[in-house]
């Protein structure tokens, strides 16, 4: 029974991949009507993490002896009251560009700047120098730090060398890793080795 | 809902018969006659098709039970004790025939009046003897002193059939019974009479009248007349008269009767006549024989005994006081003139046992008497064969039944009776052996007991074992354990009793370095962000922008062409919009100062077109030049991630199909950005990131395929990964952070946040570089300690 799901997965996978190297008449537009249909599928898959949202938040509420049964009920609310204000007013009106501006994007950004204070406590507990790696990477951080301080204005040529040649070999070595690894991947896809789609 | 009868199946209400099995069904919880299934309404006592009695006869409690009437001569039954005795076990090895007929007896039929009451035989029985009962089913004196209404129909017509019969005086046996009818008078056959009853009947027995006082209902009309006020006034009924009359003969002594008036029912039992030897013949069974050549006459009736219950008086002959009332044969026919000696008392049928009395006086009655005795008597040895464990098993002794066990048997001093088996310590098993309990040295509860005051045993003391057996405590002695147990019982209650130990924690490291170091790290950032702000010296500090990226940056937006069109991805959130934001506002700004066609779009999160139009907004606002679908437009947000900027690279934006995220039109309604469909016409596109990923999909799937020229504008996070696009040319420019942007500013001339905030950058980040120095000195001064320890 798996081998009809099986055989459209791979069929689908070669026809995207061969419209994605070659310029064909017959493959560019089944290659184009394949990815609106990934297109279409991704815009559910919102709905679908909101339905999975409230769900998870739902439990919870049920479940009153968790502690944060609490705050389950403000998050199911909240989306609850958007989702019906988005819905009725639509973007970008009034309404919810207030919501987004005086109430989403503030409290987005105060979460963020609490890195900071997150950061600098990590910077002194676990910036140590046990080793001669962790001594290397405790020199190339403070490195960067001074060379990007406006008010020193020091080490910005040594912190642009840090970036780009050890940083940016580093990166360079993951990314190159990644792709292989995805070439990999999708040819097991291809040739029905895994069938993600089918479990 | 109606349940069917026979199968249990819920069908509907009115429905006639069982939707499962067809069975007739019955409204409403009716009763269906046992016998022929009839169903029936519940107020129905009997059948209405058969007759057959559908409520169950119920005796009522001894307190509210009235006197049992007394036995109909001939008719009546037996009366039926309330609790059902053991049939009496005869020693003697006579043939003794089932007892039978003790089982099916009767409950007593209290009057005619509760006719409703009676069996359907009795019911039949009564109807089919109208008018040649008479003498027999004679009114008790209730039934005579109450209203005819009152009595059942069949007493009714019995009364109206005596009167007819006036004339035909009724014939005595020389016994002084009143004669039976013909046997051919009842129209019950014989197997309609129960089995007691179609059986021979006992010996009639003469009991001789009181003597000195006549009963009640003998005495003259007067008096009878006030004993029952409520009689109608006015001479005794005909039937009444003519029973009379009957007893009047019978007290003479004559015999009314002939042999031939004789019924044969009363002759065949050979009682019905003088008292001759009867002659054996072969019908008549063994146990037979002797009672009928018995003396007619019973013995006399002992003195009341308070356990004999009166349905058991009235079967028991009184022969010892004659001149007891006989109450319960006050219904009989009432002879008023008969000589109290000659009285003659009809004898209960009584069942073929009863009837097999032995040679010795004894009536019936005294054998259902002595067989009740000996049921209720202590149960004496018995004198079968006990098996052997039965013998082995000590009997308790009458005066000690209801004691129990342990009070009978004394702590500590365990008496063997004699009739007690005791166990050879070889027959008992070790392991009854180890739970037999342990023998208190104490002594007994008889050495403690209270002293005897008196008589032969005074001065003896512990006399009363079960008193002193109360007062004694009960607890029962623990078991003592075998010797290999015990050591392994007291090692293990050893190892319970020692005290828990905690296992050994370790001693939990001191975090109170750590505790007290955090607010203050807290404190410490909070006062670098701030500070700045109150210093003015430190937020004016210069920023070197030569030989930067974002110089290069600055240069490539300063070459675009008037009118050139710049694609904005704003593909960050809220929550990095406090870094990018100061990029997005430079840049949009610059780009506004060039005038460029800006077209803004969102990749990763639908929640950046919102941050692009306010973005473009507040830069439009400010170069005031600048309005929403001339210069600057907001496509919202393309979904479909790596698929959607590969369908975006390939299809470019279709004028027909997509539209703008203020005024939901399609792109042909703006003229100024037709031509964006060919990625050809776009000069530039700036990719805002917050993070990588989608800076990298832009870079693996649009650029490559619309060859578009692509510049990242990124947070610093995201810096060393854009450093390798822009290391292979496929970032023409890039800048990065908090830095990037006020370089940016310093570029173009414009002072804004980004320069603002650059002050408290270079402070906080002064603090995480005193931190992460201060931790490490604290931990090589720890290290360098904890060593020397």
């Amino acid at each position: 029974m798996r081998l009809i799901p099986t055989a459209i997965a791979i069929a689908v996978g070669l026809v995207t991949l061969l419209d994605y190297f070659y310029a064909n008449p017959i493959l560019d537009p089944i290659g184009d009507a394949f990815k609106q249909w990934t297109i279409i599928l991704t815009a559910f898959a919102l709905i679908l993490g909101l339905i999975n949202l409230l769900r998870v938040h739902f439990a919870r509420i049920v479940r009153r002896h968790e502690a944060s049964a609490g705050y389950s009920i403000v998050v199911v609310v909240t989306a609850m009251l958007v989702f019906l204000v988005g819905m009725w007013f639509m973007l970008p009106s009034a309404p919810m560009t207030w919501i987004f501006d005086n109430v989403y994007t503030p409290l987005q950004g105060a979460f963020f700047a609490l890195v900071a204070f997150f950061l600098a406590t990590a910077a002194y507990r676990a910036l140590r120098a046990r080793n001669f790696e962790t001594l290397l990477m405790l020199f190339a951080a403070l490195v960067v730090l001074l060379g990007q301080t406006p008010l020193l204005g020091v080490l910005a040529d040594a912190r642009d060398w840090v970036l780009n040649v050890p940083s940016a070999a580093g990166v360079r070595g993951i990314l190159i890793g990644v792709a292989l690894g995805t070439i990999a991947t999708a040819l097991r896809f291809l040739v029905g080795m895994d069938r993600p789609y089918s479990e | 809902m109606i349940q069917c009868s026979h199968c249990g199946t819920q069908n509907r209400d009115g429905s006639k018969f069982c939707s499962d099995c067809g069975a007739r069904l019955v409204q409403q919880s009716g009763l269906v006659c046992p016998m022929c299934g009839e169903p029936n309404t519940v107020e129905n006592v009997f059948c209405q098709k058969c007759g057959a009695r559908l409520v169950p006869l119920t005796v009522a409690p001894a307190a509210d039970r009235t006197p049992p009437p007394a036995p109909i001569k001939g008719l009546s039954l037996p009366v039926k004790p309330a609790e059902p005795t053991a049939p009496p076990v005869k020693a003697e090895p006579q043939p003794i025939e089932p007892p039978a007929p003790v089982a099916p007896i009767e409950p007593p039929k209290p009057a005619p009046a509760e006719a409703s009451k009676s069996d359907d035989w009795l019911v039949r029985l009564r109807a089919s003897s109208p008018e040649e009962d008479a003498p027999i089913s004679a009114p008790s004196p209730e039934t005579t002193a109450s209203p005819s209404e009152e009595s059942g129909d069949w007493l009714v017509q019995l009364r109206a059939t005596q009167t007819e019969e006036q004339a035909a005086p009724p014939s005595i046996s020389p016994q002084g019974i009143p004669p039976r009818p013909p046997a051919d008078a009842f129209q019950v056959d014989e197997e309609d009479l129960p089995d007691w009853l179609r059986s021979p009947s006992a010996p009639v027995v003469q009991e001789p009248a009181p003597a000195d006082k006549p009963p009640a209902w003998a005495a003259p009309p007067q008096a009878k007349a006030e004993q029952a006020p409520s009689a109608p006034t006015g001479e005794a009924p005909a039937w009444l008269t003519q029973l009379r009359a009957e007893a009047e003969q019978a007290s003479t002594g004559q015999l009314a009767g002939s042999e031939d008036e004789i019924p044969d029912w009363l002759r065949d039992t050979g009682v019905a006549t003088e008292p001759q030897p009867a002659t054996p013949s072969a019908e008549e069974p063994a146990w037979f024989k002797p009672a009928a050549a018995e003396p007619q006459m019973s013995p006399p009736v002992p003195a009341t005994e308070a356990e004999i219950p009166d349905w058991l008086m009235t079967l028991k002959p009184k022969t010892e006081e004659p001149a007891a009332p006989i109450a319960p044969f006050e219904t009989l026919a009432p002879v008023e003139a008969a000589a109290p000696s000659q009285v003659v008392t009809p004898a209960p049928i009584v069942s073929p046992v009863q009837a097999a009395a032995p040679t010795e006086v004894t009536t019936p009655g005294e054998e259902l008497l002595e067989s009740l005795e000996a049921a209720t008597a202590v149960p004496q040895p018995p004198t079968v064969e006990e098996p052997a464990w039965l013998k082995e098993t000590p009997r308790p002794v009458s005066e000690e039944e209801d004691v129990p066990d342990w009070l009978r048997t004394p702590v500590g001093a365990a008496p063997v009776t004699a009739g007690e088996a005791v166990a050879e310590p070889s027959q008992v098993p070790d392991w009854i052996a180890a739970l037999k309990p342990a023998e208190p040295a104490a002594p007994g509860i008889f050495d403690r007991g209270p002293v005897e005051a008196g008589g032969p045993l005074a001065g003896l003391r512990g006399v009363l074992p079960l008193a002193s057996a109360i007062a004694e405590p009960h607890a029962p002695p623990r078991p003592a354990p075998p010797s290999p147990f015990k050591e392994t019982a007291s090692l293990f209650e050893s190892i319970l009793a020692a005290p828990v130990l905690a296992p050994a924690v370790p001693a939990a490291k001191p975090a109170r370095r750590q505790l007290t170091m955090r607010p203050f790290i807290y404190v410490l950032m909070l006062l670098a962000v701030l500070l700045p702000f109150f210093v003015p010296d430190l937020s004016n500090a210069s920023v070197r922008t030569f030989g930067t990226r974002a110089a290069d940056f600055y240069e490539k937006i300063q070459a675009l062409q008037p009118n050139s069109i710049v694609v904005l991805s704003f593909d960050y959130d809220p929550g990095g919009a406090g870094e990018m934001d100061l990029q997005a506002n430079v840049l949009v700004r610059h780009l506004m100062k060039k005038g460029a066609r800006i077209v803004a779009i969102s990749t990763m999160d639908p929640t950046g077109a919102q941050i692009a139009q306010r973005v473009l907004d507040d830069a439009a606002r400010a170069t005031g030049n600048y309005t929403y679908g001339t210069n600057y437009l907001n496509l919202g947000f393309i979904a479909g991630q790596e698929a959607g900027l590969n369908q975006l690279a390939v299809a470019g934006f279709a004028p027909a199909t997509t539209s703008d995220y203020v005024r939901r039109e399609t792109l042909d309604k703006y003229p100024n950005f037709l031509n964006i469909q060919n990625w050809r016409n776009v000069a530039l596109l700036i990719e805002l990131a917050g993070a990588p990923e989608p800076l990298q999909k832009w870079i693996e799937q649009v650029q490559p395929r619309a060859g578009v020229k692509i510049a990242a504008g990124v947070s610093a996070a995201v810096e060393p990964r854009a450093l390798t696009y822009l290391k292979t040319n496929q970032l023409i420019a890039l800048s990065s952070g908090f830095l990037g942007a006020a370089q940016y500013e310093a570029l173009s001339g414009q002072r804004g946040l980004a320069m603002i905030n650059a002050g408290a950058q270079s402070t906080a980040q002064l603090v995480l570089i005193g931190l992460i120095i201060a931790g490490n000195l604290v931990y090589w001064f720890s290290r360098g300690r904890g060593k020397a320890k």
